[in-house]
């Protein structure tokens, strides 16, 4: 039997699903987590059922991607029993979308975040709403485990639910906000806090002697003095060869990141689970308008820092496809968490400071994304409308978890697709044609990665393994750091090279699971279209860096011009048009002063304003 | 709980960009296509409901609402649409 999990965004399903079939999918405070539908199976009453977590949904005709296949598979299946995850504030208001969902279904009602609505007074008597509304309701929050499974139970014995009936036995909480909520919708003060938030989680992370770096430098002094010591005791030439030169300053150099990569991943997953994310995408709407996007985008460019290819899919909660669009043909300039090897492995030879290389390249890869939104921006945007998360301290526990699941994923990619990238890269640069061992110039890469040598060469790097290097990032990003470990040891360019290979890291298409979920948003020609002009413009760029960098701001203008012109001769897009403030103004204190208006009471510990008196004629 | 004096004027409608922070009112019409229509009363913002608008952004690009338990940031546009009892 397959029962739905469907309810409002950020409700709780996925915290249900994860509890009732030990899953672990992503979960987090923000509205459009869940992008897809999850199918698993988990315990039943006695037995076992498919539950299916599906994306959250206003109204089953909601025009974004994610409501519209959470529409698609309940009509799919018209007679399979839901579960409808509700939040105890937001029932009433939720109730209009259940009987909509699970008319002539069986159907039970799960109550969530019913601690903090009875903080605020809230009261809800479970008993007394199921038996006014005619359907069982479970609380989401007491039951665990087994009696969670036990509970669920319910659904074989509900009635298909027919009329709406009126609620009772419900007291809705207390209106108001906390002062931190207050706080967070002032634009004066929100801004700065979040750039302060970031400047901190940068500088825990990047900053010399820093607790990021003093992990780095750990990893780094186990893999190159205690175990390349040993392996370079390894008598076999081959087998030494292939540890000492090519696994260890390979593997080593990318899982000496695994600490920092971390905390930046600490770092995000507080900014979701506190609520933060939600009214950062409030805050920059009116910004993100101004390029043709909107601040939901801000959740898809957030998730970028972590990985491009989660944060495609996360664009399915955008409504407008065109935006869509746009958001996926900027994320692959916002840097991912696999391009911190490569920039931490080369920023020392063009910034004593890794803090500050670090900061640039991040600071550039966002500016650039901007540029990009801009200057594909054709059409008027959809109308922006976002329900803001409430904000709570995120759990401890939780952040552990997600750690330790990122660690794993990271590990498992390090021992999957990177070590057979590093071991195939070895055999072929450590073995001639006749696969005897010889030096890198005269081994079977050399022979067939000689012709590339020239790409890079405009950047100061005739190399073909710079060339070889930069180009299997498109595998994984990870791969270029291994690679110019293992086949470069220190870097042998100069500073202006290494700041043009970071650009070209920075701005190339991403990697192949990227465009995966990219083809999967807007088919294969697009995506694989997308890919060829980011790598086409990396090149570019490069040059243009090691130009910028050895010639100066000169070099600039014959691409900035344009650039700017452009900017300057665009039509903005024609808004509606409004009053200015003191038009405002003038019409609330009119109104004000002729009775049409009650003035809001004050809010708690603030002064009633003092009214102006109305001018005599 | 009393009812708001402004009950009592029917067809005075104005827009929700027009209402200074802290106005609290009823609204009226959505003038928005049935998309956004419906996604304004599924946030509890439909024909009736009482609304308070906590606060504009410094450029009043970006309105902070509350419906109930709801708190909702709309844009611009999506202000003008929403007709208010003024």
């Amino acid at each position: 039997m397959k029962i739905y999990l469907v309810g409002t965004p950020n409700a709780g399903k996925t915290t249900l699903f994860n509890a009732l079939t030990h899953a672990h999918a992503r979960v987090g405070n923000w509205h459009g987590v869940t992008v897809g539908a999850l199918e698993r199976e988990g315990a039943f009453g006695d037995g076992r059922a498919v539950y299916v977590d599906l994306p959250g949904i206003y109204t089953p005709q909601g025009s974004s991607m994610e409501e519209k296949v959470t529409a698609r598979a309940l009509r799919d299946d018209p007679h399979a029993p839901v579960l409808f995850v509700a939040e105890c504030a937001s029932l009433p208001r939720t109730l209009p979308l259940f009987y909509a969902l699970c008319r002539d279904r069986r159907a039970a009602i799960v109550l969530t975040k019913r601690r903090p609505f009875e903080r605020r007074g809230g009261r809800a008597d479970i008993p007394a709403m199921a038996k006014s509304l005619g359907v069982p309701i479970l609380d989401g929050e007491s039951l665990r485990g087994g009696e969670l499974a036990r509970a669920v139970a319910c659904l074989v014995q509900a009635a298909p639910v027919r009329d709406a009936h009126t609620l009772h036995g419900y007291v809705p909480a207390r209106e108001g906000e906390t002062g931190a909520e207050r706080l967070l919708m002032k634009g004066g003060f929100a801004l700065p806090f979040f750039f302060a938030l970031l400047a901190a989680a940068f500088f825990l992370t990047f900053a010399p002697y820093a607790p990021g770096d003093a992990m780095k430098r750990g990893v780094e002094a186990l893999f190159s003095d205690l175990l390349a010591g040993q392996a370079r005791r390894i008598p076999s030439p081959v087998a030494r060869s292939l540890i000492a030169d090519a696994l260890l300053p390979g593997l080593g150099t990318v899982l000496g990141f695994l600490p920092q990569i971390l905390m930046l991943f600490a770092f995000l997953t507080l900014l979701e689970e506190s609520g933060l994310l939600s009214r950062l995408a409030a805050l920059t709407d009116g910004a993100f308008s101004r390029i043709g996007l909107n601040g939901r985008a801000v959740f898809s460019l957030a998730m970028g820092f972590g990985c491009t290819a989660a944060a495609i899919l996360t664009t399915r909660g955008l409504d407008d496809r065109r935006v869509q669009r746009r958001t996926i043909l900027c994320l692959p300039y916002i840097s991912c968490s696999a391009k911190l090897p490569v920039y931490l492995t080369l920023s020392a030879s063009f910034f004593e400071n890794p803090f500050a290389a670090v900061c640039l390249l991040y600071v550039l890869g966002i500016a650039i994304s901007l540029l990009v939104a801009l200057l594909t921006d054709n059409a008027p945007r959809a109308p922006f409308v976002m329900e803001l998360a409430p904000l709570q301290r995120p759990s401890l526990q939780f952040l552990a978890k997600s750690l330790l699941f990122q660690a794993k994923q990271f590990i498992i990619k390090v021992a999957t697709v990177i070590l057979a990238f590093l071991l195939t890269s070895w055999l072929f640069s450590s073995f001639d044609a006749s696969f005897h061992l010889c030096g890198v110039e005269e081994s079977m890469l050399a022979g067939v990665c000689r012709g590339i040598g020239w790409l890079f060469a405009p950047a100061g790097m005739n190399d073909w393994r710079i060339a070889y290097a930069a180009l299997s990032g498109l595998i994984a990003k990870e791969n270029v750091a291994g690679a110019l470990a293992m086949l470069c040891g220190e870097f042998p360019y100069g500073a202006a090279s290494a700041f043009a290979l970071c650009v070209f890291v920075l701005t190339c298409s991403p990697c192949v699971s990227a465009i995966a979920a990219a083809a999967h948003e807007l088919g294969w020609r697009r995506a694989l279209f997308y890919a060829l002009l980011q790598t086409a413009s990396a090149l570019g760029m490069c040059y243009l860096s090691y130009a910028l960098w050895r010639g100066g701001a000169l070099y600039a203008l014959p691409f900035a011009l344009p650039v700017l012109l452009y900017c300057l001769m665009r039509k903005p897009h024609e808004g509606i048009p409004r009053p200015r403030k003191h038009h405002a103004r003038r019409v609330h204190g009119q109104h004000l002063r002729a009775g049409f208006l009650l003035p809001a009471p004050p809010a708690q510990g603030e002064k009633r304003p003092r009214q102006r008196r109305a001018r005599q004629p | 709980m009393k009812a708001p004096f402004s009950a009592f004027f029917i067809g005075m409608e104005g827009k929700l960009s027009d209402l200074q922070r802290g106005a609290r009112t009823i609204v009226c019409t959505l003038h928005a296509g049935d998309v956004l229509a419906r996604r304004l009363r599924a946030l509890g913002m439909g024909e009736g409901a009482q609304i308070t608008l906590l606060r504009v952004s410094a450029r009043r690009r970006v309105f902070y609402v509350r419906t109930g338990s709801t708190v909702v940031a709309l844009g611009a546009e999506t202000a003008d649409m929403i007709g208010v009892r003024v």
